[in-house]
């Protein structure tokens, strides 16, 4: 899926969120073009989010972007991560996950890619370092995978998101979960520089848990880059 | 009799669920508002329902997750948001013509307290208040009965609160989470939850989504022997 975010406070995708649904969870593309238009939003292309439903073409795509006067999405650069401002929003818990959105703000002059898996590495007090594993689908935002991942263009002032969430409570013979992060290392997709920001989640009440699964693999996780409406909220 | 929670939508989650179970659902239980970190159930009911229907499991349960440092709050707190959780139940009763109420007249609705969370007397008591004293579509039935997902073994007050509450604000079940070695659907595991003490847990969270990595968005819940959480659930009666 390749989606182009115009301008984006918080605000209007919220106001547009149920309408860009139709966009992005694959309810029809007339219906879907028309919402995004509302939204002032540009699907630039759209692979199905679960079935096999609306499905732009590629064609449309580059039509699109030339409307606009942008460069097609592919001579577009990669968001680098001096251009990036990454912040933590959205956080809270539910299901037995607590998490938050990581929020990576165009901060540059330019338009810039963004596609994948983000790097995100959790920092205990202690210094303790853990990966968090590329996650399925999350309960908290309500998150799926879908192949391929979304290439989104975001223009100076927009933002792309990814979930991070870690199971909550401690599992089978735990008694207690780890001492929790406190930091998470960011990387965005395809960078190898990294910002480092805290691991607070204010709607959770507490860090980013660190908690194991059953069979003692850490349950911490993050998503693909994804749009706002991708997620609830 | 299991079933699952999701805070995804049905319509878009039972075949992916289907794929990797292999067996269909008795009940789906799903987020209502307030649920800032979940896909609404009221956002839309008929699709929901019909994904329900689908599934083969046409039994809705109704659970609200509100931003959890909301539960240590104010009675204030508390009943805002049972009010939230009440209304937007109603616009799906009222949206889905073939959604119909429990045949037994008691609905449970499930407040999501996570492991982190306090919970206080406030705002259990005027949550479970207004749940209890709901008069439901003007039914004069009141069929909305206040129930606990928690987990009793936090070290933060959950039980203890609910120990204290009286008539109407005694909720009717607990629902815990206690994670087992990731298993099926068809086979969940022999019955042996967590427990407050003075009120029973009837519903059991045994696989989820997260510990286990499942691909589809569920986690996995079993009631317990002789309950049957089907009855305690909107139905759908015919495919919306």
């Amino acid at each position: 899926m390749r989606i182009q975010v115009a301008r984006d406070p918080e605000a209007r995708w919220a106001r547009c969120h149920r309408l860009t649904n139709a966009v992005t969870r694959g309810r029809g593309a007339t219906r879907g073009v028309l919402a995004a238009a509302a939204c002032g939003l540009v699907v630039t292309a759209c692979a199905s989010q679960s079935s096999a439903e609306a499905v732009p073409s590629a064609e449309r795509t580059g039509g699109t972007a030339k409307a606009l006067g942008l460069p097609a999405a592919a001579s577009i650069d990669a968001c680098t991560t001096s251009q990036l401002k990454v912040s933590i929003s959205s956080t809270g818990a539910i299901a037995g996950q607590a998490g938050g959105y990581l929020r990576f703000a165009n901060a540059g002059r330019t338009p810039c890619r963004m596609t994948g898996w983000p790097v995100v590495t959790g920092l205990t007090a202690a210094g303790t370092a853990t990966p968090l594993r590329h996650a399925q689908s999350t309960m908290f935002g309500a998150w799926h995978y879908t192949a391929p991942p979304p290439v989104l263009t975001l223009r100076p002032g927009d933002s792309a998101y990814a979930v991070v969430a870690a199971d909550d409570q401690p599992a089978g013979n735990n008694a207690h979960c780890p001492a929790p992060f406190v930091r998470l290392r960011v990387s965005p997709p395809g960078n190898s520089g990294n910002v480092i920001i805290a691991a607070w989640l204010p709607g959770a009440r507490s860090y980013l848990p660190a908690c194991m699964s059953v069979n003692g693999s850490p349950t911490a996780e993050t998503s693909t880059i994804t749009t706002l409406a991708h997620l609830a909220h | 009799m299991a079933g699952y929670d999701t805070a995804g939508q049905i319509q878009h989650t039972y075949a992916p669920a289907r794929r990797e179970f292999g067996v269909a659902p008795v009940f789906w239980l799903r987020y209502f508002t307030p649920s800032p970190a979940a896909d609404l159930f009221n956002d839309d009911p008929v699709a929901e329902s019909r994904g329900a229907w689908r599934s083969g499991g046409p039994h809705v349960g109704c659970i609200s997750a509100p931003t959890q440092s909301r539960l240590g709050g104010s009675a204030a707190e508390g009943q805002a948001d049972a009010q939230a959780f009440a209304a937007a139940m109603l616009a799906a009763y009222y949206a889905v013509g073939p959604l119909d109420l429990p045949a037994g007249g008691r609905l449970y609705c499930w407040l999501d307290q996570e492991y982190s969370t306090s919970l206080s007397r406030d705002y259990w008591d005027a949550w479970a208040n207004y749940i209890a004293d709901y008069n439901f579509a003007g039914l004069g039935t009141y069929p909305l009965y206040p129930c606990l997902y928690c987990t009793p073994s936090s070290p933060y007050p959950n039980c203890s609160t609910i120990t204290r509450a009286h008539g109407v604000d005694v909720p009717s079940a607990i629902w815990t989470p206690v994670p087992q070695v990731c298993g099926s659907l068809a086979h969940p595991p022999h019955w042996h939850p967590e427990e407050c003490g003075t009120v029973p847990t009837k519903l059991w969270q045994y696989g989820e989504q997260g510990a286990c990595g499942y691909s589809s968005n569920v986690d996995l819940d079993v009631g317990a022997p002789g309950f049957v959480m089907a009855y305690h659930c909107f139905r759908v009666r015919s495919n919306p």
